[in-house]
């Protein structure tokens, strides 16, 4: 008998007793399912964790402040700065040419007046004698401004929307914290989605007299984003940035009336190291040249390490619902011999060897065990998916990166069906050579 | 002049309800405009007492709103006060270093007030225009000078105070009769005519609607000389009619 | 009567069969029992014989090893050009498929498979190619007269059905030998004729020896000689 003749065979016969191959199946489902979710849960767990402790960029980027170091930098994750220390571009080519750096990415933040809509036209007729017509007030606010183009490697994780294009100065995104100004529900971040803002830089002219003279542009609202790459709930190209920067850098200091001068040329720089390993010889090379800066080092080692036990322990209970389920398959088999001993005689009576009973029986093992093992993973997948539907909710809601499955679920649902199929071969090993070295003999009971 | 206060203690300015659902009317697409107010404290939004207030309501922050497209820049060079030979040294090399594309031109009260003959406005204005003009590269809009002798502070000086106006002159110095006043804008504005029409300008006849922005309530400010946010959006919208229709034109 | 087609002369296709001090027990030691204890034997190629005697004389076991299901303990036993003496596993597996077809009391069918499944998976244990199952198990079905019941699983046939199921599956490999234990035992009388007659027509159509373990006056008498067994022996 050939394989296939056995699978065709083994088809036939777990139609036989449909409630048990049934139940067999379903729980070969669920173990196999429990496994695929629960690994795929685990190392989406580990992508995202891992990743929102990089805030949206690299975990091996490090944020580099306007402050100097003081001695405590090197032992902890956290900035730890004390007076101001500019940030120049001789800052950036000293960083540079620190080994283990990958690259640099410098960041701007600008003071600006925001005006949000209704803007023009679209401002309402007059109603009343209040002069602000009910309308969202304008606010203060800080532009930050990076490179849109390497924005991958920046500590910004899109909440809704999408960022700004490349060196665009009429987009921008903005954070919660823009939804905290006009009083609007995080929870709905589409409300703000294609509004057009109007930003104000200001010169001063005259610090004694308050004169101070706006530079006004206006931009859409492409996304809104979570960022930590500086102070600012608006974030831009670095061209618009750039452009408002010039202007006051154009008048006078302001200090006195709340509009300084920015004290260093940049707000932050976001250096990407090699890898994770270099992260610490670049801070310590950074802390060298006298700026404080921040990185989850310590945090990404140690929670790596958590990971794995979690990893380990997840895997572990599916592996053991698994091989329970599998169980199952040797039992229904070992029953299955014990109902077909006369069968099996007849068979071998006709002329079966002990491989073609082996064959039926492993088959039958592979036919539930692989149905099982496709359902179990379709299941597990249709978990993880929900799953991650509503930790996404929640997340963005924290205003927290939402969760991407990426493609490691896939592998590990082609895992899901091999190992069930595997597993299910083995369980039926013992069962299907009982069934084969049972003497030809049994068939004198039909004699 | 907008005094843009990055104020720290912002705080609480946010309140109210969520905003009104939007559909700014700004322009899409385009040509990226450069545009320059010059002016005095009408320009500035001088009426409008509040800094967020002025952000929104200042009559050229409409009119940019309005009429030009969004990726625009707009800068105000307007200080109050001011009279059009002080502008000719101070706003205007610093607008022409911002190499407008449009810019509105909105000088008279503050000449008038200073005594500021009709030829020396003129005289002064042409140049201002001439520059901006920038041999035609920018469109350059001209407000005339509305008739002022139905506005509240000029009442007030002439000692027939109606509400809580005030006479914006110093102590000592008398107003004019009204006649004279009268005459004096008529040749303000024919010299306004004058100069938009040598320097190819675009004239936006204010003193048409006089009636309204002068003597409506609702028009004007607390201090009975400024434009209230209605009377803004009224300048506003008769700058923006009048910069759509040279464009047309 | 079944209408099987009918050869003109029987062709001298069956073996014989020469079995002398046979013996064989179960079980070994002071708990083995003896159930086969010299068995002197000849069964000329191509004939018909029944084997009758009470229950535990041994008829059940005679057909165990005629079959091969299992292997003489000791003595002679040949089937043709096979000595089964020592023969085991996969030699005895090859004997059965090449020379041996069986009929059972319980039909002993697949429930899951069709009719026409149960004759192909004769062939499919004797390695006949896919292509030629269909054909041949078709034939076969035809010749005990159930073409049209190929696709009924068997607990759709009635049991003189079943029963031509089980032989179209035991001659589908065209065995030279046939064994049958009380093939009309779970039929009614007018079945069982109808089996005896089919079996008859088989036998001279196809020329190979058959062995029929039975009860019945009735089947015996159908046989070409009759062999009581008595406590092991065949009795004399």
């Amino acid at each position: 008998m050939s394989w296939r003749d056995g699978i065709a065979l083994a088809v036939r016969s777990v139609t036989r007793r449909p409630a048990r191959t049934v139940l067999t199946i379903l729980a070969v489902a669920l173990g196999s399912g429990l496994l695929v979710a629960l690994v795929a849960i685990a190392q989406v767990a580990d992508t995202q964790v891992i990743g929102q402790l990089g805030k949206g960029g690299p975990t091996s980027a490090i944020a580099v402040l306007p402050a100097a170091a003081t001695s405590a930098q090197l032992g902890t994750d956290s900035a730890q700065g004390g007076e101001v220390n500019p940030i120049t571009l001789a800052t950036v080519n000293a960083i540079q040419n620190a080994p283990g750096v990958s690259s640099i990415q410098t960041v701007l933040s600008q003071a600006v007046f925001v005006v949000p809509p209704p803007l023009g036209g679209s401002i309402p007729s007059f109603t009343g004698d209040d002069p602000d017509r009910r309308l969202p007030r304008p606010f203060a606010d800080n532009l930050v401004g990076v490179d849109l183009k390497s924005s991958g490697q920046l500590p910004i994780t899109v909440l809704a929307g999408r960022l700004p294009s490349a060196g665009s100065t009429s987009e921008v995104v903005v954070t919660a914290g823009y939804f905290d100004h006009l009083q609007l529900d995080i929870k709905h971040p589409e409300t703000v989605l294609g509004v057009v803002i109007e930003i104000g830089a200001p010169q001063v002219v005259d610090a004694g007299g308050g004169v101070v003279r706006g530079r006004w542009t206006r931009a859409a609202i492409t996304g809104v984003v979570a960022q930590n790459a500086a102070g600012g709930d608006l974030l831009g190209a670095q061209e618009l940035a750039s452009a408002d920067r010039a202007w006051q850098l154009g008048g006078v200091d302001g200090n006195s009336i709340g509009i300084p001068l920015p004290s260093s040329p940049y707000a932050s720089l976001i250096v990407i190291a090699d890898s994770l390993n270099d992260v610490h010889q670049v801070r310590a090379e950074i802390t060298t040249l006298g700026f404080a800066n921040s990185a989850p080092e310590h945090l990404v080692a140690s929670t790596q390490r958590y990971l794995h036990v979690v990893d380990i322990v997840l895997g572990a209970i599916g592996t053991i619902a698994l091989v329970i389920a599998v169980l199952g398959i040797a039992n229904a088999l070992l029953a299955a011999v014990r109902e077909r001993r006369r069968e099996i005689g007849i068979l071998k009576a006709i002329g079966a060897r002990d491989g073609d009973i082996l064959r039926w029986f492993l088959a039958e093992a592979f036919v539930v065990g692989g149905i099982g093992g496709i359902l179990g993973t379709l299941f597990g997948l249709a978990a993880v998916t929900i799953t991650a539907q509503v930790v996404d909710s929640y997340l963005v809601e924290q205003g927290l990166s939402n969760v991407s499955l990426g493609g490691v679920p896939l592998l590990t649902a082609l895992i899901g069906v091999v190992g069930s199929l595997l597993l299910s071969l083995l369980a039926a090993a013992w069962p299907a050579l009982r069934a084969a070295r049972l003497p030809a003999r049994e068939a004198v009971g039909a004699l | 002049m907008i005094s843009v206060a990055i104020a720290a203690a912002c705080a609480g300015c946010a309140g109210g309800p969520p905003p009104l659902p939007t559909g700014p009317p700004i322009p899409e697409g385009g040509q990226p405009v450069v545009y320059a107010a010059l002016g005095a404290s009408e320009t500035v939004g001088t009426g409008l007492n509040d800094i967020a207030l002025r952000a929104r309501f200042a009559w050229p922050q409409l009119f940019f709103n309005m009429v030009l497209p969004r990726a625009g820049t707009y800068y105000n060079f307007a200080v109050p006060g001011i009279t059009t030979a002080a502008a000719l040294y101070s706003e205007v090399p610093q607008a022409l270093a911002v190499h407008p594309t449009v810019v509105t031109v909105f000088f008279n009260i503050d000449d008038l007030v200073n005594g500021v003959s009709p030829t020396d406005f003129g005289t002064n204005l042409d140049a201002i225009v001439h520059a901006l003009r920038q041999d035609g590269r920018a469109r350059v809009l001209v407000g005339n000078a509305p008739a002022i002798d139905s506005l509240p502070a000029f009442k007030a000086c002439q000692g027939q105070a109606t509400g809580p106006a005030h006479c914006p002159l110093p102590a000592g110095i008398t107003i004019p009769p009204q006649a004279t006043v009268d005459a004096a804008v008529d040749a303000y504005d024919a010299a306004i005519t004058a100069v938009v029409a040598r320097e190819g300008a675009t004239l936006v006849d204010v003193r048409a609607h006089s009636d309204v922005l002068t003597t409506n309530p609702e028009d004007i400010a607390a201090d009975g000389l400024h434009p209230s946010p209605l009377g803004d959006q009224m300048l506003a919208a008769l700058f923006a009619a009048a910069y759509t229709t040279a464009r047309r034109g | 009567m079944i209408q099987a087609p009918v050869a003109p002369e029987a062709p001298a296709r069956g073996v014989a069969v020469h079995a002398r001090a046979l013996t064989h027990s179960y079980g070994r030691g002071r708990h083995g029992v003896a159930v086969l204890r010299g068995v002197d034997l000849d069964i000329d190629a191509g004939s018909h014989v029944a084997l009758q005697g009470p229950s535990g004389a041994g008829k059940s076991t005679l057909l165990i090893l005629l079959g091969g299901l299992e292997a003489p303990r000791s003595g002679q036993l040949s089937v043709g050009e096979h000595d089964l003496l020592g023969v085991h596993g996969r030699a005895l597996a090859a004997y059965r498929r090449a020379v041996v077809g069986f009929v059972f009391q319980h039909f002993g069918l697949v429930e899951v498979l069709s009719a026409r499944e149960n004759v192909m998976l004769a062939m499919s244990l004797s390695g006949v190619p896919m292509a030629a199952r269909r054909q041949r198990a078709d034939q076969a079905l035809e010749s005990v007269g159930l073409s049209h019941r190929a696709t009924h699983r068997p607990s759709h046939l009635s049991g003189g059905e079943r029963q031509r199921v089980a032989i179209a599956r035991a001659i589908v490999n065209e065995p030279p030998l046939l064994l049958a234990d009380e093939p009309t035992g779970n039929l009614d009388d007018e079945a069982a004729v109808r089996i005896l007659d089919l079996l008859d027509v088989l036998r001279e159509e196809r020329g190979c020896t058959l062995v029929v373990v039975t009860h019945s006056a009735l089947v015996a008498a159908r046989a070409d000689r009759r062999l009581q067994l008595r406590d092991g022996v065949v009795a004399p």
